[in-house]
């Protein structure tokens, strides 16, 4: 069972007898994964994205070299 | 760092939860390092014997390397992006295209493509273990390299059963003994043979034209580069930069498994009857003892690979709802179960369907790229819903119908039935334009452009899956003003409903 159902599971289950620190756990790790994705929409949080000028390199690295390779490849 | 934050961090990296800029700690180095050992295995040797069937060695060896190139444009674009800004896995930047329970066909392809890599390498144990008792003078009977592969996945169940803490820094070592074998593999042919043979020698099984030679050449490493989608988003999650990412994932994926697929391809070449495959030409080119050295190192790099192959099989698993449950030791049984009667009964038909494999990864892989790359560069505007990434409910973003996109679907079977029409992996007959495109580009393009079309026609006008910024501007305001408040009688507009309308 995932965070996401443990979460609702707690909601609903969470005042049975015996299962109260499961569901104590699960509540946690869905109250952990909201936070993070809270977090993760901020802009200083999230990871530093690619370039333009990255892309333009990949573009020459993935598209024009192996032309070129082929090209040479064939001339042979 | 407090035992909570510790154990948070724990959580989100097991369960593929975001993590922040601030949690990821690889530096470009670890990511290289992490990268060349997954591509560099023996798997290797036979990826690089299945071009020696279609080209001679200078022009193999620029396909060999144009391919592996190529086939990493496709994985950095479709997942350095998203993987890297979000710090989430592959599988789950998959639930935007597939929805939140479709994304399950992710975890399938995943389980799938290492499942096979794993089988491949549990087979190439059991050769090794066959040559070395011909080493021995001893003549094994048939099924000893199906016996021996068994024992091989026993062997691996055996060192993952501690749990899987332990094993994360068994690929660098392992990579290292590889390259190493690689290098001596190639030093062994070299002296034995001599460069003239290997220059001029033929390819072993070419096609009419010259032009599907090449095609398939390319082909073979494209089809196998687009198999790291499985692990790349793993490793991007784990470093801050996604700038700093990008090179060590071409290099280390890419190439990697570009140059260590050259020793294969030239013993291929030199040794026809060995399609590239060590365990076959070892004893033949270094003597007794030499060859039955390597053969161990073989199985000791083989050993190394699937130990870290099962445990990623595994964490794969544990994605899913009911396997989550299951004990650790319960897990990796249930990520090799199809190996034991694979391995055990039809060792030899399947390492002789490698091409069949091949093509597999390119027509499951391919497709899925070319989904993540329109939707996420061409209709999302590289910006994802991070809730509803898993938001199940029926308010979730990516919700679609019970939790499936059709649209995702659809175009996924588009680009796979593009490939298989391009290229027949059971028989590897090709139709035009496979001759000037190969199989798998043009069905990362097809599924991309059927997704993006689909979504135009059904997923905007349906209002699922979180476009409503790509709805028409009139029909978005008088949507807002259906769920906006109710206005007071006689009051201005609210700001969100304009008095335009």
């Amino acid at each position: 069972m995932n965070a996401e159902d443990r979460l609702h599971r707690a909601g609903v289950d969470g005042e049975l007898d015996g299962r109260a620190v499961l569901e104590h756990d699960a509540a946690s790790e869905a109250t952990e994964l909201a936070r993070r994705c809270s977090l993760i929409e901020e802009l200083d949080l999230q990871g530093l994205p690619l370039l333009r000028r990255d892309y333009v390199t990949l573009v020459v690295a993935t598209v024009l070299i192996p032309i070129v390779l082929i090209i040479v490849g064939n001339l042979k | 760092m407090s035992a909570h934050e510790t154990s948070a961090q724990h959580a989100a990296l097991q369960n593929g939860w975001p993590q922040t800029r601030q949690e990821r700690h690889w530096s470009g180095t670890n990511i290289f390092g992490t990268a060349i050992a997954t591509a560099i295995a023996t798997w290797c040797f036979i990826i690089g014997g299945f071009v020696s069937f279609y080209l001679a060695a200078a022009p193999g060896t620029l396909a060999v390397l144009a391919g592996s190139l190529i086939g990493m444009l496709f994985i950095v674009l479709a997942l350095l992006p998203v993987c890297g800004k979000y710090g989430i896995d592959s599988a789950v930047s998959t639930r935007p295209q597939f929805g939140v329970r479709g994304s399950l066909l992710s975890v399938v392809l995943i389980y799938g493509s290492t499942l096979g890599w794993n089988i491949i390498l549990f087979i190439f144990m059991g050769r090794a273990t066959n040559s070395i008792l011909k080493g021995f003078g001893v003549h094994p009977p048939g099924w000893v390299t199906g016996a021996a592969g068994v024992a091989g996945i026993l062997l691996a169940l055996l060192a993952l059963r501690r749990g899987p803490e332990s094993l994360k820094d068994f690929g660098p070592p392992i990579a290292v003994l590889t390259l190493v074998l690689g290098v001596v593999v190639m030093y062994l042919l070299v002296h034995k043979l001599g460069v003239q043979k290997l220059l001029h020698a033929h390819a072993v099984a070419p096609a009419a034209s010259r032009r599907v030679n090449w095609a398939s050449g390319v082909e073979v490493l494209v089809a196998s580069n687009l198999s790291w989608w499985a692990y790349t988003g793993g490793i991007v999650r784990n470093g801050p930069s996604a700038r700093k990412a990008m090179w060590p994932l071409i290099t280390g994926l890419g190439l990697g498994v570009g140059v260590g697929s050259l020793a294969g391809f030239y013993a291929g070449l030199v040794i026809p009857t060995s399609g590239g495959d060590p365990t076959q030409f070892l004893i033949q080119t270094g003597g007794n003892v030499i060859g039955v050295i390597l053969l161990v190192f073989v199985i000791i790099a083989d050993l190394g690979t699937v130990v870290v192959g099962v445990y990623s099989s595994a964490i794969g698993l544990r994605q899913v709802a009911g396997v989550s449950k299951l004990s650790w030791n319960a897990t990796t049984l249930l990520a090799v179960l199809p190996a034991f009667v694979i391995v055990g009964i039809f060792p030899d038909q399947v390492f002789d369907r490698f091409g069949t494999f091949l093509a597999f990864l390119g027509v499951c892989f391919g497709p899925v790229c070319g989904i993540q790359i329109a939707d996420y560069f061409l209709l999302r505007r590289q910006t994802l819903d991070a809730h509803g990434l898993y938001d199940r409910t029926r308010a979730g973003a990516y919700r679609y119908w019970a939790g499936f996109n059709p649209v995702g679907f659809v175009s996924f079977a588009a680009g796979v039935v593009v490939y298989l029409y391009l290229l027949d992996p059971v028989t590897y007959s090709s139709r035009t334009p496979f001759e000037f495109l190969g199989a798998s580009i043009p069905s990362v393009f097809v599924a991309g452009l059927v997704y993006y079309v689909g979504t135009r026609l059904v997923l905007v006008p349906a209002r699922r899956g979180g476009y409503e910024h790509l709805e028409p501007a009139g029909r978005a305001l008088r949507s807002q003003r259906r769920i906006g408040p109710d206005p007071q009688p006689g009051a201005a507009s609210t700001a969100t409903v304009p008095d335009t309308l």
